[in-house]
Protein backbone atom coordinates (compact mmCIF):
# COMPACT_ATOMS: atom_id res chain seq x y z
CA UNK A 1 0.00 0.00 0.00
CA UNK A 2 2.77 2.41 0.89
CA UNK A 3 4.42 1.80 -2.49
CA UNK A 4 1.14 2.52 -4.23
CA UNK A 5 0.65 5.78 -2.35
CA UNK A 6 4.20 6.86 -3.10
CA UNK A 7 3.81 6.05 -6.80
CA UNK A 8 0.81 8.30 -7.25
CA UNK A 9 1.86 11.27 -9.30
CA UNK A 10 1.30 14.51 -7.45
CA UNK A 11 0.95 17.42 -9.88
CA UNK A 12 3.43 20.29 -9.77
CA UNK A 13 5.45 19.06 -6.79
CA UNK A 14 8.54 21.12 -7.54
CA UNK A 15 6.69 24.35 -8.29
CA UNK A 16 4.55 23.91 -5.19
CA UNK A 17 7.63 23.41 -3.05
CA UNK A 18 9.31 26.49 -4.50
CA UNK A 19 6.25 28.66 -3.93
CA UNK A 20 5.67 27.30 -0.45
CA UNK A 21 9.27 27.80 0.62
CA UNK A 22 9.10 31.41 -0.46
CA UNK A 23 6.06 31.94 1.79
CA UNK A 24 7.35 29.87 4.70
CA UNK A 25 10.77 31.50 4.72
CA UNK A 26 9.21 34.95 4.77
CA UNK A 27 6.87 33.96 7.55
CA UNK A 28 9.86 32.68 9.48
CA UNK A 29 12.04 35.72 8.85
CA UNK A 30 9.41 38.11 10.19
CA UNK A 31 8.83 36.01 13.27
CA UNK A 32 10.76 37.28 16.26
CA UNK A 33 12.46 34.71 18.50
CA UNK A 34 11.04 34.57 21.99
CA UNK A 35 12.64 37.24 24.16
CA UNK A 36 14.89 36.04 26.96
CA UNK A 37 13.37 36.19 30.42
CA UNK A 38 13.96 39.52 32.22
CA UNK A 39 16.96 39.41 34.51
CA UNK A 40 15.84 42.04 36.90
CA UNK A 41 12.83 44.12 37.60
CA UNK A 42 12.78 47.47 35.82
CA UNK A 43 12.24 50.54 37.86
CA UNK A 44 8.75 52.06 37.41
CA UNK A 45 10.19 55.34 36.07
CA UNK A 46 12.07 53.47 33.32
CA UNK A 47 8.95 51.51 32.45
CA UNK A 48 6.97 54.73 32.13
CA UNK A 49 9.61 56.24 29.82
CA UNK A 50 9.70 53.07 27.72
CA UNK A 51 5.91 53.04 27.41
CA UNK A 52 5.95 56.68 26.34
CA UNK A 53 8.62 55.97 23.69
CA UNK A 54 6.67 52.99 22.37
CA UNK A 55 3.52 55.12 22.21
CA UNK A 56 5.35 57.83 20.26
CA UNK A 57 6.80 55.31 17.86
CA UNK A 58 3.36 53.79 17.40
CA UNK A 59 1.85 57.16 16.56
CA UNK A 60 4.71 58.03 14.22
CA UNK A 61 4.31 54.64 12.61
CA UNK A 62 0.72 55.38 11.66
CA UNK A 63 1.44 55.53 7.97
CA UNK A 64 -0.90 56.39 5.21
CA UNK A 65 -2.22 53.51 3.15
CA UNK A 66 0.11 54.03 0.23
CA UNK A 67 3.19 53.84 2.41
CA UNK A 68 1.98 50.85 4.31
CA UNK A 69 2.00 48.91 1.07
CA UNK A 70 5.76 48.72 1.20
CA UNK A 71 6.00 48.02 4.89
CA UNK A 72 3.99 44.82 4.69
CA UNK A 73 5.13 43.52 1.36
CA UNK A 74 7.33 40.83 2.82
CA UNK A 75 5.16 40.06 5.84
CA UNK A 76 2.52 37.43 6.54
CA UNK A 77 -0.16 39.53 8.17
CA UNK A 78 -0.19 42.92 9.80
CA UNK A 79 1.22 42.93 13.30
CA UNK A 80 -1.11 45.75 14.30
CA UNK A 81 -4.21 43.68 13.52
CA UNK A 82 -7.14 43.96 15.91
CA UNK A 83 -8.01 40.64 17.57
CA UNK A 84 -11.70 40.83 16.59
CA UNK A 85 -13.96 42.54 14.11
CA UNK A 86 -15.63 45.27 16.15
CA UNK A 87 -16.85 47.46 13.31
CA UNK A 88 -16.61 48.05 9.58
CA UNK A 89 -14.70 51.19 8.60
CA UNK A 90 -17.66 52.50 6.62
CA UNK A 91 -21.31 51.73 5.90
CA UNK A 92 -22.85 48.72 4.23
CA UNK A 93 -22.99 45.09 5.24
CA UNK A 94 -20.81 42.15 4.37
CA UNK A 95 -21.96 38.77 3.16
CA UNK A 96 -19.63 35.96 4.18
CA UNK A 97 -19.81 32.19 3.73
CA UNK A 98 -18.00 29.88 6.12
CA UNK A 99 -18.25 26.21 7.00
CA UNK A 100 -20.99 27.19 9.47
CA UNK A 101 -23.08 28.84 6.75
CA UNK A 102 -23.86 32.28 5.35
CA UNK A 103 -23.37 35.34 7.56
CA UNK A 104 -24.25 39.00 7.44
CA UNK A 105 -21.81 41.36 9.11
CA UNK A 106 -23.31 44.68 10.22
CA UNK A 107 -21.39 48.00 10.34
CA UNK A 108 -20.99 47.63 14.12
CA UNK A 109 -19.21 44.32 13.58
CA UNK A 110 -22.10 42.19 14.83
CA UNK A 111 -22.72 39.05 12.83
CA UNK A 112 -25.86 37.07 12.08
CA UNK A 113 -25.78 33.51 10.82
CA UNK A 114 -28.48 33.25 8.16
CA UNK A 115 -28.39 29.48 8.06
CA UNK A 116 -26.38 26.56 6.87
CA UNK A 117 -26.06 27.78 3.30
CA UNK A 118 -23.01 27.30 1.12
CA UNK A 119 -23.58 30.18 -1.31
CA UNK A 120 -25.14 33.60 -0.92
CA UNK A 121 -25.73 36.81 -2.90
CA UNK A 122 -27.36 40.11 -2.04
CA UNK A 123 -30.51 41.43 -3.66
CA UNK A 124 -29.93 44.88 -5.24
CA UNK A 125 -30.68 46.98 -2.15
CA UNK A 126 -29.67 44.42 0.42
CA UNK A 127 -33.26 43.69 1.41
CA UNK A 128 -32.92 39.97 0.74
CA UNK A 129 -30.26 37.37 0.20
CA UNK A 130 -30.41 34.58 -2.37
CA UNK A 131 -28.94 31.49 -0.72
CA UNK A 132 -28.21 27.96 -1.91
CA UNK A 133 -27.40 24.64 -0.32
CA UNK A 134 -27.38 21.33 -2.12
CA UNK A 135 -30.39 21.23 -4.39
CA UNK A 136 -32.22 24.14 -2.78
CA UNK A 137 -32.38 27.81 -3.73
CA UNK A 138 -34.06 30.22 -1.30
CA UNK A 139 -34.60 33.91 -0.72
CA UNK A 140 -34.18 34.93 2.89
CA UNK A 141 -34.44 38.28 4.61
CA UNK A 142 -31.47 39.66 6.57
CA UNK A 143 -32.79 37.93 9.70
CA UNK A 144 -32.60 34.56 7.98
CA UNK A 145 -36.37 34.12 7.54
CA UNK A 146 -37.08 32.14 4.37
CA UNK A 147 -39.43 33.98 2.01
CA UNK A 148 -39.52 31.29 -0.63
CA UNK A 149 -37.51 28.33 -1.76
CA UNK A 150 -37.37 25.89 -4.63
CA UNK A 151 -35.56 22.66 -5.31
CA UNK A 152 -33.94 21.36 -8.48
CA UNK A 153 -32.43 18.04 -9.46
CA UNK A 154 -28.92 19.42 -9.96
CA UNK A 155 -26.69 21.08 -7.40
CA UNK A 156 -27.58 24.76 -7.17
CA UNK A 157 -24.78 27.29 -7.29
CA UNK A 158 -23.91 30.91 -7.84
CA UNK A 159 -27.27 32.71 -7.59
CA UNK A 160 -27.11 36.29 -8.81
CA UNK A 161 -29.88 38.86 -8.43
CA UNK A 162 -30.66 41.20 -11.35
CA UNK A 163 -30.09 44.93 -10.62
CA UNK A 164 -33.83 45.68 -10.45
CA UNK A 165 -34.55 42.68 -8.24
CA UNK A 166 -37.01 41.05 -10.67
CA UNK A 167 -34.84 38.14 -11.77
CA UNK A 168 -32.38 35.71 -10.22
CA UNK A 169 -30.00 33.72 -12.41
CA UNK A 170 -28.41 30.58 -10.97
CA UNK A 171 -26.78 27.32 -12.00
CA UNK A 172 -28.62 24.02 -11.63
CA UNK A 173 -25.74 21.63 -12.28
CA UNK A 174 -24.50 22.79 -15.69
CA UNK A 175 -27.81 24.43 -16.61
CA UNK A 176 -28.36 28.15 -16.30
CA UNK A 177 -31.84 28.90 -14.95
CA UNK A 178 -33.68 32.12 -14.24
CA UNK A 179 -36.43 32.62 -11.68
CA UNK A 180 -38.42 35.74 -10.81
CA UNK A 181 -37.43 37.57 -7.66
CA UNK A 182 -40.59 36.30 -5.92
CA UNK A 183 -39.71 32.67 -6.66
CA UNK A 184 -42.15 32.21 -9.54
CA UNK A 185 -41.64 31.46 -13.23
CA UNK A 186 -38.51 29.36 -12.84
CA UNK A 187 -37.22 28.20 -16.22
CA UNK A 188 -34.21 26.68 -17.87
CA UNK A 189 -32.27 29.20 -19.88
CA UNK A 190 -29.09 27.60 -21.24
CA UNK A 191 -27.46 24.18 -21.01
CA UNK A 192 -23.77 23.33 -20.70
CA UNK A 193 -22.66 26.50 -19.01
CA UNK A 194 -19.34 26.92 -17.22
CA UNK A 195 -19.28 27.00 -13.45
CA UNK A 196 -18.85 30.77 -13.34
CA UNK A 197 -21.27 33.20 -11.73
CA UNK A 198 -23.51 34.80 -14.38
CA UNK A 199 -23.40 38.61 -14.35
CA UNK A 200 -26.37 40.94 -14.91
CA UNK A 201 -25.64 44.21 -16.69
CA UNK A 202 -26.42 47.14 -14.37
CA UNK A 203 -29.10 49.33 -15.85
CA UNK A 204 -31.34 52.20 -14.85
CA UNK A 205 -34.22 50.56 -16.72
CA UNK A 206 -35.79 47.14 -16.29
CA UNK A 207 -33.85 45.52 -19.11
CA UNK A 208 -32.37 42.17 -18.20
CA UNK A 209 -29.11 41.51 -20.01
CA UNK A 210 -27.08 38.61 -18.69
CA UNK A 211 -23.47 37.67 -19.36
CA UNK A 212 -22.48 34.04 -18.88
CA UNK A 213 -19.82 31.62 -20.05
CA UNK A 214 -20.55 28.32 -21.72
CA UNK A 215 -18.66 25.10 -21.15
CA UNK A 216 -17.29 25.56 -24.69
CA UNK A 217 -15.49 28.72 -23.54
CA UNK A 218 -17.88 31.13 -25.16
CA UNK A 219 -19.01 34.40 -23.70
CA UNK A 220 -22.69 35.06 -24.30
CA UNK A 221 -24.46 38.31 -23.69
CA UNK A 222 -28.19 37.69 -23.73
CA UNK A 223 -31.25 39.92 -23.52
CA UNK A 224 -33.35 37.63 -21.36
CA UNK A 225 -36.82 39.12 -21.84
CA UNK A 226 -36.47 39.46 -25.61
CA UNK A 227 -34.76 36.07 -25.87
CA UNK A 228 -32.10 37.61 -28.05
CA UNK A 229 -28.36 37.09 -28.28
CA UNK A 230 -26.66 40.47 -27.93
CA UNK A 231 -23.13 39.18 -28.45
CA UNK A 232 -21.24 35.91 -28.51
CA UNK A 233 -17.47 35.48 -28.48
CA UNK A 234 -15.13 32.55 -28.37
CA UNK A 235 -12.79 32.94 -25.40
CA UNK A 236 -9.14 31.88 -25.46
CA UNK A 237 -9.04 30.66 -21.87
CA UNK A 238 -11.20 29.29 -19.08
CA UNK A 239 -13.18 32.08 -17.44
CA UNK A 240 -12.64 32.75 -13.76
CA UNK A 241 -15.03 35.61 -13.28
CA UNK A 242 -17.44 37.90 -15.14
CA UNK A 243 -17.81 41.44 -13.86
CA UNK A 244 -19.71 44.57 -14.90
CA UNK A 245 -18.71 48.09 -13.93
CA UNK A 246 -21.42 49.73 -11.82
CA UNK A 247 -22.54 51.92 -14.74
CA UNK A 248 -22.91 48.88 -17.01
CA UNK A 249 -20.50 50.31 -19.60
CA UNK A 250 -17.70 47.79 -19.14
CA UNK A 251 -17.81 44.01 -18.98
CA UNK A 252 -14.68 42.20 -17.85
CA UNK A 253 -13.90 38.57 -18.51
CA UNK A 254 -11.18 37.56 -16.09
CA UNK A 255 -9.12 34.49 -16.89
CA UNK A 256 -5.96 33.22 -15.24
CA UNK A 257 -3.62 35.36 -17.33
CA UNK A 258 -5.74 38.02 -19.00
CA UNK A 259 -8.35 40.70 -18.50
CA UNK A 260 -10.61 40.93 -21.55
CA UNK A 261 -12.63 44.14 -21.64
CA UNK A 262 -15.91 44.48 -23.54
CA UNK A 263 -18.27 47.41 -24.10
CA UNK A 264 -21.86 47.44 -22.80
CA UNK A 265 -23.09 45.81 -26.04
CA UNK A 266 -20.45 43.10 -25.95
CA UNK A 267 -17.97 44.66 -28.39
CA UNK A 268 -14.41 43.64 -27.52
CA UNK A 269 -12.38 46.68 -26.48
CA UNK A 270 -9.02 45.43 -25.27
CA UNK A 271 -7.21 42.62 -23.60
CA UNK A 272 -4.60 43.03 -20.90
CA UNK A 273 -2.07 40.24 -20.41
CA UNK A 274 -1.21 39.39 -16.82
CA UNK A 275 2.27 38.20 -15.99
CA UNK A 276 1.04 36.31 -12.94
CA UNK A 277 -1.99 34.21 -12.21
CA UNK A 278 -5.16 36.15 -11.45
CA UNK A 279 -7.20 34.83 -8.54
CA UNK A 280 -10.11 37.25 -8.42
CA UNK A 281 -11.21 40.78 -9.13
CA UNK A 282 -13.71 43.48 -8.23
CA UNK A 283 -14.68 46.77 -9.84
CA UNK A 284 -14.08 49.87 -7.80
CA UNK A 285 -17.60 51.37 -7.45
CA UNK A 286 -18.54 54.18 -9.86
CA UNK A 287 -15.32 53.81 -11.87
CA UNK A 288 -13.83 51.75 -14.67
CA UNK A 289 -10.96 50.69 -12.42
CA UNK A 290 -10.63 46.99 -11.75
CA UNK A 291 -8.85 45.64 -8.68
CA UNK A 292 -7.24 42.27 -9.40
CA UNK A 293 -5.58 39.76 -7.07
CA UNK A 294 -2.41 38.33 -8.61
CA UNK A 295 -1.17 35.21 -6.87
CA UNK A 296 2.08 33.35 -6.37
CA UNK A 297 4.29 32.99 -3.31
CA UNK A 298 3.27 36.58 -2.73
CA UNK A 299 -0.13 38.01 -3.58
CA UNK A 300 -0.66 41.52 -4.85
CA UNK A 301 -3.74 43.60 -5.52
CA UNK A 302 -3.34 45.82 -8.57
CA UNK A 303 -5.76 48.42 -9.83
CA UNK A 304 -6.15 48.57 -13.63
CA UNK A 305 -7.66 51.64 -15.25
CA UNK A 306 -9.58 50.01 -18.10
CA UNK A 307 -10.07 53.28 -19.96
CA UNK A 308 -6.34 53.79 -20.46
CA UNK A 309 -4.38 51.92 -23.11
CA UNK A 310 -2.63 48.92 -21.65
CA UNK A 311 -4.82 49.14 -18.58
CA UNK A 312 -2.32 51.26 -16.60
CA UNK A 313 -1.83 49.34 -13.35
CA UNK A 314 -1.24 50.73 -9.87
CA UNK A 315 -0.27 48.56 -6.96
CA UNK A 316 -2.61 48.77 -4.00
CA UNK A 317 -1.35 46.15 -1.61
CA UNK A 318 0.97 43.17 -1.49
CA UNK A 319 1.71 40.49 1.08
CA UNK A 320 3.17 37.05 1.47
CA UNK A 321 0.94 34.07 0.83
CA UNK A 322 -2.53 33.90 -0.66
CA UNK A 323 -5.31 36.45 -0.90
CA UNK A 324 -8.60 34.64 -1.42
CA UNK A 325 -10.98 37.48 -2.18
CA UNK A 326 -11.66 41.16 -2.23
CA UNK A 327 -14.68 43.42 -2.03
CA UNK A 328 -15.15 47.18 -2.28
CA UNK A 329 -17.34 49.07 0.16
CA UNK A 330 -20.46 50.47 -1.55
CA UNK A 331 -19.12 54.04 -1.18
CA UNK A 332 -15.81 53.08 -2.81
CA UNK A 333 -13.77 54.30 0.16
CA UNK A 334 -12.46 50.97 1.44
CA UNK A 335 -11.39 47.71 -0.05
CA UNK A 336 -11.53 44.51 1.97
CA UNK A 337 -8.86 41.91 1.21
CA UNK A 338 -9.25 38.38 2.58
CA UNK A 339 -5.84 36.95 3.51
CA UNK A 340 -6.11 33.28 4.60
CA UNK A 341 -2.34 32.81 4.99
CA UNK A 342 -2.38 35.45 7.71
CA UNK A 343 -5.89 34.55 8.91
CA UNK A 344 -6.68 38.24 8.55
CA UNK A 345 -9.00 40.67 6.83
CA UNK A 346 -7.48 43.94 5.71
CA UNK A 347 -9.51 47.07 5.18
CA UNK A 348 -7.41 49.13 2.77
CA UNK A 349 -8.35 52.80 2.27
CA UNK A 350 -8.86 54.08 -1.25
CA UNK A 351 -7.24 57.39 -0.37
CA UNK A 352 -3.97 58.21 1.28
CA UNK A 353 -4.07 59.61 4.76
CA UNK A 354 -5.81 56.69 6.40
CA UNK A 355 -4.30 53.60 7.88
CA UNK A 356 -4.95 50.06 6.82
CA UNK A 357 -7.18 48.41 9.40
CA UNK A 358 -6.45 44.72 9.91
CA UNK A 359 -8.46 42.14 11.83
CA UNK A 360 -6.96 38.81 12.83
CA UNK A 361 -8.49 35.48 13.86
CA UNK A 362 -11.07 35.59 11.08
CA UNK A 363 -11.52 31.81 10.83
CA UNK A 364 -12.56 31.43 14.47
CA UNK A 365 -14.95 34.37 14.24
CA UNK A 366 -16.98 32.61 11.55
CA UNK A 367 -16.78 29.02 12.79
CA UNK A 368 -19.71 29.12 15.21
CA UNK A 369 -21.45 25.78 15.64
CA UNK A 370 -18.91 23.81 13.67
CA UNK A 371 -15.55 22.31 14.40
CA UNK A 372 -14.42 23.01 10.85
CA UNK A 373 -11.71 25.61 10.89
CA UNK A 374 -11.37 27.02 7.39
CA UNK A 375 -11.03 30.61 6.31
CA UNK A 376 -14.43 31.99 5.26
CA UNK A 377 -15.29 33.11 1.75
CA UNK A 378 -15.99 36.77 1.15
CA UNK A 379 -19.11 37.15 -0.99
CA UNK A 380 -19.97 40.83 -1.21
CA UNK A 381 -20.14 44.17 0.56
CA UNK A 382 -23.54 45.58 0.00
CA UNK A 383 -25.46 48.76 0.22
CA UNK A 384 -27.17 50.23 3.25
CA UNK A 385 -30.85 49.22 3.00
CA UNK B 1 14.43 22.26 16.12
CA UNK B 2 16.42 24.00 18.81
CA UNK B 3 18.23 26.07 16.16
CA UNK B 4 14.98 26.89 14.40
CA UNK B 5 13.49 28.11 17.66
CA UNK B 6 16.54 30.33 18.09
CA UNK B 7 15.90 31.86 14.66
CA UNK B 8 18.24 29.92 12.38
CA UNK B 9 17.05 30.28 8.79
CA UNK B 10 19.08 27.29 7.63
CA UNK B 11 17.50 25.15 10.34
CA UNK B 12 13.99 26.07 9.27
CA UNK B 13 14.91 25.41 5.65
CA UNK B 14 16.22 21.98 6.61
CA UNK B 15 12.95 21.26 8.42
CA UNK B 16 10.96 22.49 5.44
CA UNK B 17 12.91 20.44 2.89
CA UNK B 18 12.69 17.34 5.06
CA UNK B 19 8.95 17.53 5.64
CA UNK B 20 7.45 19.31 2.62
CA UNK B 21 7.37 16.44 0.07
CA UNK B 22 5.46 14.05 2.31
CA UNK B 23 3.29 16.79 3.74
CA UNK B 24 2.22 17.97 0.30
CA UNK B 25 1.71 14.40 -0.90
CA UNK B 26 -0.34 13.52 2.17
CA UNK B 27 -2.52 16.61 1.74
CA UNK B 28 -2.97 15.83 -1.95
CA UNK B 29 -3.93 12.22 -1.29
CA UNK B 30 -6.55 13.36 1.20
CA UNK B 31 -8.06 16.25 -0.80
CA UNK B 32 -7.22 15.21 -4.40
CA UNK B 33 -6.79 18.83 -5.43
CA UNK B 34 -3.27 20.10 -6.08
CA UNK B 35 -4.01 23.78 -5.43
CA UNK B 36 -5.85 23.00 -2.19
CA UNK B 37 -3.09 20.61 -1.10
CA UNK B 38 -0.50 23.31 -1.69
CA UNK B 39 -2.51 25.81 0.36
CA UNK B 40 -3.10 23.30 3.14
CA UNK B 41 0.53 22.22 3.38
CA UNK B 42 1.84 25.77 3.10
CA UNK B 43 -0.58 27.21 5.64
CA UNK B 44 0.16 24.32 8.00
CA UNK B 45 3.86 25.19 7.86
CA UNK B 46 3.13 28.87 8.46
CA UNK B 47 0.85 27.97 11.38
CA UNK B 48 3.56 25.71 12.82
CA UNK B 49 6.14 28.49 12.52
CA UNK B 50 3.85 30.90 14.32
CA UNK B 51 3.69 28.47 17.23
CA UNK B 52 7.34 27.49 17.14
CA UNK B 53 8.08 29.06 20.54
CA UNK B 54 5.46 26.94 22.26
CA UNK B 55 6.60 23.71 20.66
CA UNK B 56 8.06 21.13 23.03
CA UNK B 57 11.32 20.26 21.30
CA UNK B 58 11.55 16.97 23.15
CA UNK B 59 8.79 15.80 20.83
CA UNK B 60 9.19 15.14 17.09
CA UNK B 61 8.24 17.94 14.70
CA UNK B 62 6.68 15.72 12.02
CA UNK B 63 3.62 14.46 13.90
CA UNK B 64 2.85 17.96 15.09
CA UNK B 65 2.95 19.28 11.53
CA UNK B 66 1.05 16.30 10.14
CA UNK B 67 -1.72 16.73 12.69
CA UNK B 68 -2.21 20.36 11.60
CA UNK B 69 -2.19 19.46 7.92
CA UNK B 70 -4.37 16.35 8.06
CA UNK B 71 -6.99 18.04 10.21
CA UNK B 72 -7.03 20.97 7.80
CA UNK B 73 -7.35 18.60 4.87
CA UNK B 74 -10.28 16.80 6.48
CA UNK B 75 -11.94 20.15 7.23
CA UNK B 76 -11.40 21.23 3.64
CA UNK B 77 -13.05 18.06 2.36
CA UNK B 78 -15.98 18.39 4.70
CA UNK B 79 -16.58 21.95 3.63
CA UNK B 80 -16.27 20.96 0.02
CA UNK B 81 -18.84 18.24 0.57
CA UNK B 82 -21.09 20.77 2.26
CA UNK B 83 -20.73 22.84 -0.86
CA UNK B 84 -21.41 19.70 -2.88
CA UNK B 85 -18.83 20.52 -5.45
CA UNK B 86 -17.07 17.22 -5.37
CA UNK B 87 -19.04 15.41 -8.01
CA UNK B 88 -18.16 17.56 -11.00
CA UNK B 89 -14.88 17.22 -12.78
CA UNK B 90 -12.87 20.10 -14.10
CA UNK B 91 -13.68 20.19 -17.80
CA UNK B 92 -10.33 21.76 -18.56
CA UNK B 93 -8.28 18.98 -17.02
CA UNK B 94 -6.17 17.23 -19.64
CA UNK B 95 -6.95 13.59 -20.31
CA UNK B 96 -4.02 11.36 -19.44
CA UNK B 97 -3.47 7.66 -19.92
CA UNK B 98 -4.42 5.65 -16.88
CA UNK B 99 -1.86 3.64 -15.02
CA UNK B 100 -1.76 1.88 -11.71
CA UNK B 101 -1.25 5.09 -9.75
CA UNK B 102 -4.40 6.53 -11.37
CA UNK B 103 -6.31 3.48 -10.16
CA UNK B 104 -4.95 3.93 -6.67
CA UNK B 105 -5.86 7.60 -6.68
CA UNK B 106 -9.35 6.87 -7.96
CA UNK B 107 -9.85 4.15 -5.36
CA UNK B 108 -8.67 6.48 -2.64
CA UNK B 109 -11.07 9.15 -3.88
CA UNK B 110 -13.93 6.75 -3.26
CA UNK B 111 -13.29 6.70 0.49
CA UNK B 112 -14.91 9.09 2.92
CA UNK B 113 -12.48 11.81 4.14
CA UNK B 114 -11.98 10.25 7.57
CA UNK B 115 -11.04 6.86 6.09
CA UNK B 116 -8.80 8.49 3.51
CA UNK B 117 -6.95 10.43 6.20
CA UNK B 118 -6.19 7.39 8.35
CA UNK B 119 -5.06 5.39 5.31
CA UNK B 120 -2.66 8.18 4.34
CA UNK B 121 -1.40 8.58 7.90
CA UNK B 122 -0.90 4.82 8.30
CA UNK B 123 0.42 3.80 4.91
CA UNK B 124 2.14 6.92 3.55
CA UNK B 125 3.39 8.59 6.71
CA UNK B 126 3.90 5.35 8.61
CA UNK B 127 2.11 6.13 11.87
CA UNK B 128 0.85 3.34 14.07
CA UNK B 129 -2.88 3.19 14.85
CA UNK B 130 -2.09 4.40 18.36
CA UNK B 131 -0.20 7.40 17.03
CA UNK B 132 -2.99 8.20 14.58
CA UNK B 133 -5.49 8.05 17.41
CA UNK B 134 -3.41 10.56 19.32
CA UNK B 135 -2.88 12.79 16.27
CA UNK B 136 -6.55 12.98 15.38
CA UNK B 137 -7.92 12.86 18.91
CA UNK B 138 -9.83 9.64 18.24
CA UNK B 139 -10.26 6.37 20.18
CA UNK B 140 -7.86 3.74 18.94
CA UNK B 141 -10.74 1.41 18.12
CA UNK B 142 -12.20 4.03 15.80
CA UNK B 143 -8.88 4.35 13.99
CA UNK B 144 -8.62 0.58 13.62
CA UNK B 145 -12.13 0.25 12.25
CA UNK B 146 -11.58 3.12 9.80
CA UNK B 147 -8.35 1.53 8.64
CA UNK B 148 -10.01 -1.83 8.19
CA UNK B 149 -13.00 -0.46 6.31
CA UNK B 150 -10.83 1.82 4.19
CA UNK B 151 -8.48 -1.00 3.22
CA UNK B 152 -11.38 -3.35 2.46
CA UNK B 153 -12.85 -0.75 0.13
CA UNK B 154 -9.50 -0.13 -1.54
CA UNK B 155 -8.93 -3.84 -2.10
CA UNK B 156 -12.32 -4.15 -3.75
CA UNK B 157 -11.60 -1.27 -6.09
CA UNK B 158 -7.95 -1.81 -6.91
CA UNK B 159 -7.04 -4.30 -9.64
CA UNK B 160 -5.20 -7.24 -8.16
Amino acid sequence: MRRELERIEVPGEDEAERRAWSVVSRAFSERLPAPPPPRRRLRPALVAIAVAIVALVAVAGGLAGSRIVHSVREAVGLKTAAPALTRLPTGGRLLVTSAAGAWIVQPDGSKRLLGRYSQAAWSPHGLFVAVARGHELAAVDPHGMVRWSLARSGVIRLPRWAPDGYRIAYLDGATLRIVAGDGTGDRSFAADVARVAPAWRPSATHEHVLAFSTARRELELYAVDGNEVVARHRLPAVVLQLLWSSDGDRLVVLSAHAIAVFAHDGRPLRSIRLGRRALGAAFEPHTHRLSVILGGPRSDVLSFDLDRPGGHAREIFGGTGRFSGLAWSPDGRWMLIAWPTANQWLFVPAEDGRRIAAVSGITAQFSSGTSLALFPGLDDWCCVP
Amino acid sequence: MRDAQKGSASAIEALFRAHWPKLYRAAYLVVHDAAAAEDIAQESFVAAIRRLETFDRERPFGPWLHRIAVNRAIDWLRVRQLRTEAELEDAAAPVQPRDLSDDALAALAGLVPEHRAVIVLRHLLGYTPGEIAELLGLPRGTVNSRLRRGLDTLRERLPS
